[in-house]
């Protein structure tokens, strides 16, 4: 029986930025959006939805008198993106 | 979305972060070794012409000079592309920090000590430094060029004073300039292929 995706990361901008962190010790706002290409309200709704399930924490800075968002990748965030591409890997049979 | 291309969008994302550590490299290896090259030519045309040994003082242009540009340069990076940290980067960092500071710490006994081999030494750690971070992120050009790099700085232990500096600049040309363009021109091809 093939195991079930977990919804909160099939979508595509969640998926993106849990593919970033994944690699990543921590990224900026500014990155993610650079490297999404997602508009800033709906990265920030993502990148909210993402700490409330615990996959990402993310900490407010500031870098001289600009603020900075910084996000970082968790255990818990890890090890449920492992279980995903499992899951992935299960239904393409690769 | 489906299976196939939630594969796609993973495989994409990573293999784009690990395409961002060959670009963020390659801008502090060129930097760091046209600021050293630049200096070294300073100091030995200084000398050579003055005969004022006062000019060694000019060594500390290097991290001075370099740090400022890098910051500039860095800062307009950052603010157009947003700053991100991977775990290699990270232990390099530290790394680099490491080899830095024991670097400055042989510029004391490099005062005190006659004789004191400190341009080998620190041709060498500065060597050591391109070849472990090519190590860690399994670079070929950065491995080959540190090894070089670690070669030509033995020929610091014949070549002391005056014309030493010369085989310095050339270690950096070697271990720092080449690898640096190898790595800009990789990241640029990347960029073409990407867009």
């Amino acid at each position: 029986m093939l195991n079930q995706l977990d919804p909160l990361l099939h979508s595509e901008l969640r998926l993106a930025v849990m593919s970033v962190l994944v690699t990543l010790e921590e990224a900026d706002f500014v990155y993610l959006q650079e490297r999404t290409g997602a508009s800033s309200g709906n990265l920030s709704i993502q990148l909210d939805k993402l700490q409330n399930a615990g996959y990402i924490e993310i900490e407010k800075t500031y870098k001289g008198k600009k603020p900075r968002t910084v996000c970082r990748i968790t255990q818990k965030g890890v090890d449920a993106f492992r279980v995903y591409v499992d899951a992935i890997r299960g239904y393409l049979d690769v | 979305m489906n299976e196939k291309e939630s594969l796609e969008l993973i495989t994409r994302m990573i293999d784009n972060t690990r395409k961002g550590i060959e670009k963020n490299a390659a801008l502090p290896m060129l930097i760091f070794g046209y600021t050293s090259i630049v200096t070294t030519l300073a100091v030995w045309l200084a000398i050579t012409q003055t005969g004022n040994y006062m000019f060694h003082l000019l060594w500390i242009a290097i991290p001075v000079i370099g740090w400022l540009i890098y910051g500039l340069a860095g800062s307009a990076r950052t603010r157009r592309e947003g700053v991100s940290q991977s775990h290699m980067g990270s232990l390099i960092g530290k790394i680099w920090i490491f080899l830095a500071g024991v670097m400055m710490l042989c510029m004391v006994p490099s005062f005190l000590v006659r004789g004191f081999p400190a341009s080998f030494v620190m041709t060498l750690l500065a060597a050591i430094g391109v070849s472990c971070s090519g190590l860690l992120v399994r670079y070929a050009p950065l491995i080959i060029c540190g090894i070089l790099g670690v070669l030509t700085s033995f020929a610091l232990i014949w070549f002391t004073g005056i014309t030493g500096m010369v085989v310095i600049a050339a270690a950096f040309a070697v271990m720092m300039v080449i690898p640096g363009h190898i790595l800009h021109y990789a990241s640029n091809k990347n960029r073409r292929n990407n867009a």
